[in-house]
């Protein structure tokens, strides 16, 4: 009932799809208490496969055949096959009853990439499960047998377009295992979204001045100053590896990054609003981008100057990725 | 499905080798019916399927379509047909053949052991043995470990892995299987007119009948008939079976032609004794005749009856046919009328002087017919006759040849040769085959007939007794009467009493097979025969009388629903149920704690809650941590969690206050 009223009402507030009003309509297994998505009875939906309607018409031919030639064993075999149709509808079904999904991390990744879920499912039950398949209504999905009480994950992509937040869609969690008759199926929101970075700027653009307000204005990342050792301080989080004075570490001093030039002659800020007037605003987050990468990719200490927002100094992954972050999630209101 | 299809475009060489060798096995039973031709291309399909497993190369579709047409003018020119019984099972092979060849996709893996399970149901049209059924279950049981083989995406690591899966599903299926197999409305007769088979390779009387028909008849174990007695049984000696009576004779063979019309009228003889009362199950021999002890009483239904007491079925027996029977073991038949005593002492042309001299000998010392018949019984008794198999071959007057030179005989010689002195010395007199003796089978108390107890023996009409049994083979061979011949014995020319000598093993060897036949006595009557009446005695017997055949469709329906649900209510207890008693303590103590304000965050593995909650209420820790623990480790720790261990998370839970 309520189904058929959210239908409605979905009508009424606009178009849809009629994909999405079955979307709308089909039960989603929710989430357990611990944080695990199960597999209900009322969340499982099986229908025949094309191979279970050739299966039931071999069927067919088969009782025919018996009952003309009057042949009781070919009547009872075909009841046997029957049964074993049944059997396999019932295993088939079981194959999803109680199994349990988790939605694991996904890495961030570059626009244009594939973004890689990873999906984790869980078998309580002291029998094995096989032929699991997982997937979305995007991109490929993928396929796993589960020991009995056993762990394992599985990878579903999904192609990315746009920079920002890219939430996994609904999943398909499917089986048609044992004999391919029939398949039953469960969908399941996960919630779980994965940091979609802008699309880099090709490499070796020529640099626009990423301007460094406390120093001579530099053009783009030369003149790294890495020459000129200037000490040593406590490690912090986002010092890139080679920074590391690792012998000081061999001697137990503790962690000590090593600084080189003059903090603010090498200290590197990407700056929003030193770039062209003409450009547009994706074609800046993509050259910012490709300026942090080549920036990170040769340890230079750099921030990074959004309209409204700034970020700290630093280098490392932790930057790398909290400087990225920033780009994929920057919108012009603030 | 696509996609799947797509990632393995390619189905694995183990299974293919697997579907190539269930299909040969579950064809094996076919071999004898058909041609050596169609077989032929069919094994070497095979063969070349196998040869070329380890070619990547696909078999291009030119062949493909070759072959296909080349098969096809085979069973055409072999069958002369594309349709009926033979033709479809040689097209079918066909079909499989070259569909093992093209198998690429998971497609054709599927629609293959489809094909294979219609095979399998093919076989049963030709053969319905105990063990041709078993080893369609076991082809059955490989094809069904092979498509759950091809469902997994991991390959299995043994062979008996994916069959040890087969098993539980096939063993969960017969219950379904007998519901709707007892319960499925039964129609009589065939759907449409294909359902005819022919008697070839089958064994019995046909309407002629000429010296050596019985004795090629008696070389065969088939057998013929089953029959049940209620009460006793006659004695040995008794038990006649009447099949066929043959009054004309052109001297060489004998037929049914001018045979006595139909009449049940002529079941009204006088008898002395009490009816025998019995059941008879008749094996298909594609022929009318029926058998029944002389002389019968009733005509079941569907049947018909001769003035001479020869029992027809309406048609031809095609599939077991069992009837109720009531025979009187004495009987007097009364009069004959003259057209009767005209055709019971017709001559053929060739009776010889020999033959006319010994008659007329026995008419002129002997006043009675009794009295004929004793001095021809005492001819036969006295000159030096011998019964055996193996009589010399008979030129174009055997009668005479048999009496006079030859005297080696089978019971036919006997039989006609003394029916032609009878009707000779001018008494009625006619030949009846059917079949003498039967052996009983103590394990499911019914009497087994083979075509080893094929028998003929003569009837002579005599005033004030009617039509009186003569078996002028006894008179040589008594032994013949009492005891069913041993066809290993007589063959190797061994005397029949020798039988007994051989004793213990031989006693041995014989109640296995009785035992066997009685299992196969029970299987044709609960399996193959089982019909219409079977059904409804059945039913009434379980107080279902009441359904209809409407009504049954219904009630299968319904019980095989019934049927499913406690199937499927038997694998849920295949489960593991400590595992979800540990779940269910941890979501206990999760939902005690959320009462207290600490609700668990979805993200939160349990260790971390249990961190989040010492930090928040350090003075839950000595409880919480024990219970997160021990739950963790019969989580994710042994693999069968020990009973007492779950019991003891359970009373913590129990006993935890947040």
């Amino acid at each position: 009932m309520s189904a058929v009223a959210s239908v409605l009402r979905s009508r009424t507030r606009g178009r849809k799809s009629l994909r999405q009003h079955l979307a709308a309509l089909m039960r989603v297994a929710p989430e357990e208490a611990d944080g695990a998505h199960m597999l209900r009875q009322r969340y499982i939906y099986i229908l025949p496969t094309r191979y279970g309607f050739l299966y039931a018409a071999t069927l067919m031919a088969m009782l025919l055949g018996s009952l003309n030639y009057a042949s009781n064993l070919g009547l009872m075999y075909t009841f046997l096959l029957a049964g074993l149709g049944l059997v396999c509808m019932l295993l088939t079904w079981r194959n999803l009853l109680g199994l349990r999904i988790r939605e694991g991390n996904a890495t961030p990744v570059f626009a244009g990439q594939e973004a890689a879920f990873v999906v984790e499912f869980e078998n309580l039950d002291r029998r094995p499960r096989f032929g699991l398949d997982a997937e979305t209504r995007r991109g490929p999905g993928g396929r796993l047998d589960l020991p009995p009480r056993g762990r394992r994950g599985v990878q579903l992509c999904m192609p990315t377009e746009k920079r920002g937040k890219l939430c996994l869609l609904r999943v398909k969690v499917s089986t048609c295992y044992p004999m391919g008759l029939f398949r039953a199926w469960s969908y399941l929101d996960l919630g779980s979204c994965c940091v979609v970075y802008p699309r880099p700027a090709a490499s070796g653009q020529p640099a626009y001045a990423a301007a460094d307000q406390h120093s001579t204005p530099r053009s783009g990342y030369q003149g790294a100053g890495e020459d000129d050792f200037q000490g040593l301080r406590r490690y912090r989080e986002g010092d890139s590896p080679r920074q590391i004075d690792w012998k000081a570490v061999a001697r137990d001093r503790g962690v000590l990054s090593k600084e080189f030039g003059s903090e603010q002659a090498s200290l590197l800020w990407l700056d929003w609003d030193a770039l062209p007037g003409y450009l547009g605003v994706e074609d800046r987050l993509r050259l910012l981008c490709r300026f942090v990468l080549d920036a990170d990719a040769v340890g230079r200490i750099y921030g990074l100057r959004l309209p409204g927002r700034r970020l700290t100094p630093g280098s490392g992954p932790g930057q790398r990725h909290r400087c990225l972050a920033a780009l994929a999630s920057y919108s012009q209101g603030g | 499905m696509k996609r799947a299809a797509a990632k393995r475009p390619v189905v694995a060489t183990r299974l293919v080798v697997g579907a190539t060798g269930l299909v040969a096995i579950a064809s094996l039973p076919l071999l004898p019916y058909l041609s050596p031709w169609i077989s032929g291309f069919f094994a070497s399909v095979l063969a070349l399927r196998l040869l070329t497993l380890r070619s990547t190369q696909k078999i291009g579709r030119w062949i493909l379509v070759a072959l296909s047409i080349a098969g096809t003018v085979l069973v055409l020119s072999q069958q002369h047909s594309l349709f009926g019984r033979d033709a479809g099972v040689s097209l079918l092979l066909l079909m499989l053949g070259l569909k093992l060849l093209e198998l690429g996709s998971g497609r054709d893996l599927m629609v293959t052991v489809f094909l294979t399970f219609f095979l399998c149901a093919s076989v049963f049209l030709f053969a319905q043995s105990i063990a041709i059924t078993a080893l369609m279950l076991a082809v059955t049981l490989g094809l069904v470990a092979l498509l759950s083989e091809a469902h997994r995406v991991q390959p299995s690591t043994s062979v008996t892995q994916p069959a040890r899966a087969a098993l539980p599903m096939l063993l969960q299926a017969i219950p379904i299987m007998l519901v709707l197999f007892v319960l499925f409305p039964r129609i009589s007769g065939p759907l449409w007119g294909l359902g005819g088979q022919d008697g070839r390779g089958r064994s019995g009387f046909s309407d002629r009948m000429s010296p050596g028909s019985i004795s090629e008849l008696v070389l065969s174990d088939e057998i013929a008939f089953r029959a049940k007695f209620v009460g006793s049984a006659p004695p040995a000696r008794q038990r006649y079976w009447r099949g066929l009576v043959f009054w004309q004779t052109d001297g060489k063979d004998w037929t049914l032609a001018g045979g006595d019309s139909l009449d049940p009228a002529s079941l009204e003889y006088s008898t002395s004794d009490a009816a025998v009362e019995y059941s008879v199950t008749l094996e298909p021999h594609f022929r009318r005749w029926a058998f029944a002890l002389d002389l019968p009483a009733t005509v079941p239904a569907g049947m018909e009856i001769h003035r001479d007491f020869s029992l027809r079925a309406q048609r031809p027996v095609r599939a077991p046919l069992r009837y109720q029977m009531r025979s009187h073991l004495s009987y007097n038949t009364g009069p004959l009328s003259p057209d009767e005593r005209g055709r019971a002492l017709q001559l053929p042309a060739n009776t010889s002087k020999r033959m006319e001299k010994l008659a007329l000998s026995w008419e002129q010392t002997n006043t009675t017919p009794s009295e004929v018949v004793r001095a021809a019984l005492d001819f036969f008794h006295r000159e030096e006759f011998v019964y055996t198999l193996l009589p010399p071959r008979l030129g174009a007057n055997p009668a005479d040849e048999f009496l006079f030179d030859t005297r080696r005989g089978f019971c036919e010689h006997f039989a006609t040769s003394f029916t032609l002195l009878m009707r000779l010395a001018g008494i009625p007199s006619r030949v009846v085959t059917g079949y003498q003796g039967a052996e009983f089978n103590p394990h499911g108390d019914y009497y087994i007939v083979r075509q080893s107890d094929a028998h003929a023996w003569s009837e002579v009409w005599v005033e004030g007794q009617g039509w009186v049994r003569v078996d002028p083979t006894s008179a040589v061979a008594p032994e013949r009467v009492e005891h069913s011949i041993d066809l290993r014995l007589m063959g190797s020319g061994m005397a029949v009493g020798f039988q007994n000598q051989l004793g213990f093993l031989m006693d041995l060897w014989r109640q296995g097979h009785l035992m066997l036949d009685a299992l196969n006595m029970g299987w044709q009557q609960w399996v193959l025969d089982y019909d219409r009446e079977n059904q409804a005695a059945l039913l009434s017997r379980l107080g279902l009388a009441f359904l209809d055949q409407q009504w049954l469709g219904l009630a299968m329906v319904a019980a095989a629903a019934a049927v499913v649900l406690l199937v499927a209510f038997a694998q849920g207890r295949t489960g593991n149920p400590r595992l979800s008693a540990i779940s269910r303590a941890y979501l206990r103590f999760c939902g005690k704690l959320e009462r207290g304000g600490l609700a668990k965050q979805a993200s939160e593995a349990p260790r971390a809650y249990a961190e989040r909650i010492c930090r928040k209420r350090p003075q839950l820790s000595p409880q919480v941590w024990p219970i997160t623990e021990l739950y963790l480790s019969l989580r994710y720790g042994a693999e069968d969690p020990r009973p007492e261990e779950v019991q003891k998370l359970a009373s913590m839970v129990r006993r935890f206050r947040a």
